[in-house]
């Protein structure tokens, strides 16, 4: 695989139509595991050959995880 | 020679990596969220006591509710039923069971001295695979072996112990019930009256004493009545007290109707919730 072949977008709208909204913990624990999973693989083709589209993919992955919650109902109190 | 590897760093370095979860998991009941600053939090292993039949189980099956309601997945560990009975529990209390955010491992383990190691692997996986977040273990008595030659009170101190750093290892909420020594006629529940009560007192971080409310006999009925039964008689009412606190030291009582397993609060119009009255606690030091 090579960096042009980084399309995340594709797995990441199947993972989002059928995961990232669901109201059971384990669909969505499934969607965060499968996005940081991306991230890494990412990540480790950005190592092996820096590309800078590459890397604001990545980003865009890191930026849609990054307030998700297992527990939407949940109102942190801190 | 220089070190390679070090295993210590300065500590606001090695506090960044010991930052607590924002989440808080409220157990449903407002006064006692209240009194808990809004509820659990990852790491805390709760108590939940009483004598034989007066609802362990069933208020922990209360607050597992209240936790799917809010999206929370629940495993229990139920070593007193078998989880058929557990499933008709639930469905009682008017859940559809095949919704229910609660996980059972297929087969408990039978050996006890294989049962912490056991109960840590499941924990795990239901973390890793289903995000459960809250433990039950129905009950501690369950978890000893009962030819060890060791003290049994240092034993029971062990597996408490075990389980309160399992619940910070793995970042979830831990509910162990256990049962409390045999109470005599008359005898108000209180922190010493849990079986083995003192390291148990001491790992939890928070205790709820449960008790069928009881209305007592008069004389002249004891004496009617002591051919067949001398204690007095039950009612369909139980107090479920949180009797330590270790967040905000704040310890109160909830009166709950009890009728076919279900707790239904007694809520009075502007009355405030009960602190529990101090006379009846033993002092605890371990705050």
């Amino acid at each position: 695989m090579n960096n042009q072949k980084f399309n995340h977008l594709q797995i990441f709208r199947i993972l989002s139509d059928d995961f990232r909204d669901s109201g059971i913990p384990a669909d969505r624990l499934f969607f965060l595991n499968s996005v940081k999973k991306l991230i890494g693989i990412g990540e480790k083709l950005n190592s092996l050959s820096p590309n800078d589209e590459t890397q604001k993919r990545v980003q865009e992955l890191k930026d849609n995880i990054k307030d998700y919650s297992l527990y939407p109902k949940l109102n942190p109190s801190i | 020679m220089a070190r390679t590897v070090y295993t210590i760093k300065p500590l606001y370095e090695v506090a960044k990596n010991y930052i607590p979860s924002k989440d808080v998991f409220p157990i449903g009941y407002e006064e006692f969220d209240r009194a808990m600053d809004g509820g659990l939090r990852e790491g805390e292993l709760v108590i939940v006591s009483g004598a034989t039949g007066e609802g362990k189980t069933s208020i922990c099956e209360h607050f597992t509710i209240n936790f799917h309601k809010q999206s929370i997945p629940t495993l229990w560990f139920t070593y007193e039923q078998n989880p058929h009975y557990l499933g008709e529990n639930f469905k009682r209390l008017g859940v559809n069971l095949s919704e229910l955010l609660v996980y059972s491992p297929i087969e408990l383990v039978e050996s006890a001295s294989d049962q912490l190691k056991f109960i840590e692997e499941s924990i795990r996986e239901g973390v890793e695979e289903k995000a459960v977040k809250v433990i039950f273990i129905d009950h501690l008595h369950y978890l000893i072996p009962l030819k060890s030659s060791i003290n049994a009170s240092l034993m029971i101190g062990g597996i408490v112990r075990e389980l309160k750093k399992m619940a910070v290892r793995n970042k979830v909420i831990i509910f162990l019930i256990a049962h409390t020594r045999k109470i005599n006629v008359g005898d108000e529940l209180n922190l010493s009256s849990i079986r083995d009560s003192g390291i148990i007192a001491t790992e939890g971080s928070y205790i709820f004493l449960i008790e069928r409310k009881r209305k007592k006999k008069t004389p002249r009925e004891k004496l009617a009545s002591d051919y067949i039964s001398t204690g007095d008689e039950l009612l369909s009412q139980s107090r479920v007290s949180l009797a330590k606190n270790r967040r905000t030291g704040k310890i109160l009582y909830l009166d709950f109707n009890v009728k076919d397993g279900k707790f239904l609060p007694i809520t009075k119009d502007h009355e405030e919730p009960k602190a529990y009255e101090q006379s009846k606690i033993q002092p605890f030091t371990n705050f």
